[in-house]
């Protein structure tokens, strides 16, 4: 029963419900409780890479301790005991409670969302969205489309870079290739739109006109996409329940 | 199949017409539309697979009958159950990563029965003999093994018809050649090719059909043809200069050192199949060497100002007037460089390499997709260049325009082997060897 095979929009829904819910509660044990019990279903019920993980969750631990910083520093007064004082300026219990909150729960939501990406296939995701969630396949397929354009992007930055560091465009540092940035905007897009006219193209020619299609993969709801949805709300739950 | 009566076609932005009073009848067998560039070939053909007018808002008038209905009758889609299309580029005729993903795609569109699909695509796949690579990313395919897939996904849906649309564009001629033995395997199939380069197809067809400026030039049974003749260049060669092209070592690809020894004057042809290296080569090669200027195979990546003129001034104090002259775009001045024609692009890009006293003109894949008229410019151009003292180097995979050359160079595997004369013409081991003729098997 690995969290990979669970319904891609039925994890989508369960999640934006949970993150939405999170964002009622303004406690420091509600978001922790979430981030613990998410980790936990993370290491035995899939098989992350923690190695990725741990870098995609780098960014937005800077962001957190930030948050952190920022509230504590600059936050409103709220009067009350002094507790600590930090570089002169006096702390009290209930300005460090809204501190720590607000950044647990910059956490919590990444923590979810890194769960939903690392265990779920784009393209699945997109096919469920199509199968359960009624998303146009014009749409969806379009989406499919784009993820297989962004090497072809990619490369063909790469091919203008070098063309136009031959005429003698320095584009060594950072800040130069930057600076040029917009002046390979219109090279790109007009490229863009080439090839999605040539694939759009291919695509009436096969048939596919956003008519009557039918559907070879079918990606179902099983009775364990309501077990993991209920172990969700299930630590959702519990996690108000420490909050109060 | 195709009845057309008095058609003319034109784009509502333009009041020239694409194809003028067209008509024909294109019966069962294989037929080839030739004809140059903007001849309208390729409009014919998208109002056969009637992705045109509705997608252009292109202005149809005359008759136009297809598999025996009137063309307007049809609903968006209905036709393509009937007639299959493969496009010429490779890159941008896929949805799915694997080939299995993209031949269901195909099914789903044309509404076949679920419990058909498994085997309606190992049916397609046996009969065009690509079962190996069912469960193969697309992306990880060559140029020629992609073709077929699209082949593949073309016929899955049992279509009456095979369209195909330059689709020899971007693959090197031993793969070329490979692609119309392994079609031509293919039985009872109606075959509609769009090329203007119809030498490589041998005798594979029954019938041609050539268009120029829109109109019908040519309507009768096929005969084979030779290739487009070009000549060597009889500049003046003097003078020596070295240029070092440095080793490049990319995951399991390795371009090896070597020094390139060249006298004024000369033209040089770089042979090689696809994946051999030769683009890695004038990367290396034009590096760092101030001496040398790179027209790409995409000319207008070059470009990146708003208008030619500023375009041709960019960089330097020179006096631009001879050279807008001397490329003929004196009248295109003002226009901004990515509206020009691919010529003009070539051009352009060249009058930028000589404002910055190059050298050495080097030229990656120049003939790819060209027509005849476009080549043979092409030819002018490289020998106009030689004649004024400049070394004239390109890479390429057409044995025919390489005839240019008074050198050649051969590519494999990232080593450089040469230089050749003339007499590498006579040594057929030699470019099999290469991967440059087509015939029997590869031995090596």
């Amino acid at each position: 029963m690995s969290l990979h095979d669970m319904n891609p929009t039925i994890k989508f829904a369960t999640f934006t419900l949970i993150m939405f819910g999170l964002a009622l509660f303004y406690n420091p044990w509600t978001p922790l409780i979430i981030i613990v019990g998410t980790l936990m279903i993370q290491l035995m019920a899939t098989d992350v890479s923690w190695k990725k993980w741990s870098l995609f969750t780098i960014p937005f631990l800077i962001t957190a301790l930030g948050t952190f910083w920022t509230t504590l520093v600059f936050g409103k007064d709220l009067g009350g005991e002094t507790w600590v004082s930090i570089l002169g300026q006096s702390i009290s219990k209930q300005e460090f409670a809204v501190a720590v909150s607000l950044s647990m729960r910059v956490l919590a939501f990444t923590v979810l969302s890194l769960l939903f990406m690392l265990t779920t296939d784009s393209k699945r995701f997109v096919m469920s969205l199509m199968q359960q969630a009624r998303l146009s396949p014009t749409i969806a397929y379009s989406a499919l489309v784009g993820f297989r354009f962004l090497p072809l992007m990619q490369q063909e930055l790469h091919q203008l870079q070098y063309a136009h560091r031959l005429r003698g465009v320095p584009l060594n540092t950072r800040w130069e290739r930057i600076r040029h940035v917009p002046k390979l905007l219109l090279p790109l897009l007009a490229g863009s739109i080439r090839r999605a006219e040539r694939i759009a193209f291919s695509m009436e020619a096969r048939g596919f006109t956003g008519g009557k299609r039918t559907v070879y993969e079918r990606i179902d709801i099983k009775p364990t996409d309501y077990v993991w949805s209920c172990v969700f709300f299930l630590l959702f739950g519990l996690s108000i329940w420490a909050g109060i | 199949m195709v009845e057309a009566k008095s058609l003319t076609f034109r784009f509502p932005e333009s009041s020239d017409a694409i194809l003028e009073d067209v008509t024909i009848s294109i019966r069962p067998g294989r037929t080839i539309l030739s004809g140059a560039s903007g001849s309208g070939k390729s409009s014919l053909l998208a109002l056969i697979n009637r992705l045109y007018p509705e997608n252009c808002d292109g202005i149809l008038q005359g008759r136009l009958t297809l598999l025996g209905r009137s063309h307007d009758e049809y609903k968006p889609g209905e036709i393509n159950q009937q007639v299959g299309t493969v496009f010429q580029d490779p890159d941008t005729q896929f949805v799915m990563g694997r080939v299995e993903e993209e031949l269901i795609f195909t099914l789903e569109n044309l509404a076949t029965p679920v419990e058909q699909v498994d085997q309606r695509v190992t049916d397609i796949l046996e009969s065009l003999q690509l079962n190996d690579y069912r469960h193969r990313e697309i992306d990880s395919l060559s140029g020629g093994e992609k073709q077929r897939i699209a082949v593949a996904c073309a016929l899955v849906g049992k279509p009456e018809w095979l369209l195909l649309d330059e689709p020899l564009t971007h693959l090197d001629p031993v793969t070329a050649y490979r692609f119309v033995e392994w079609l031509d395997k293919v039985n009872g199939l109606n075959v509609i090719v769009v090329d203007h380069r119809p030498h490589i197809w041998g005798d594979f067809f029954d019938w041609q059909i050539g268009l120029e400026q829109g109109r019908i030039v040519q309507n009768e049974p096929f005969q084979s043809v030779d290739d487009f003749t070009f000549t060597r260049s009889i500049a003046r060669q003097e003078g020596e200069e070295r240029y070092m092209v440095e080793e490049v070592v990319r995951d399991s690809f390795q371009l090896k050192s070597t020094t390139l020894q060249v006298r004024q004057g000369e033209v040089i042809a770089i042979l090689g199949p696809n994946g051999s290296g030769k683009s890695t080569f004038l990367r290396s090669l034009t590096n760092g060497d101030p001496r040398v200027g790179l027209v790409p195979q995409s000319p207008e990546h070059l470009f990146f100002m708003d208008s030619v003129e500023r375009e041709l001034q960019f960089g330097h104090e020179e006096a631009i007037e001879t050279v807008l002259v001397d490329m003929a775009l004196h009248e295109q001045r003002h226009m901004h460089p990515l509206s020009l024609s691919h010529g003009q692009k070539r051009r352009l890009a060249v009058g930028i390499q000589s404002l910055s006293n190059k050298s050495l003109l080097a030229f990656d894949e120049p003939t790819a997709g060209q027509d005849e008229p476009s080549l043979h410019a092409l030819e002018a151009l490289m020998k106009r260049h030689a004649e004024r003292g400049q070394t004239i180097l390109f890479v390429t995979h057409d044995l025919s325009f390489a005839n240019i050359a008074n050198t050649f160079y051969l590519m494999k595997d990232g080593e450089l082997s040469g230089p050749y004369g003339d007499d590498l013409w006579q040594d057929a081991k030699k470019l099999r060897h290469y991967r440059l003729l087509g015939g029997p098997d590869v031995t090596t």
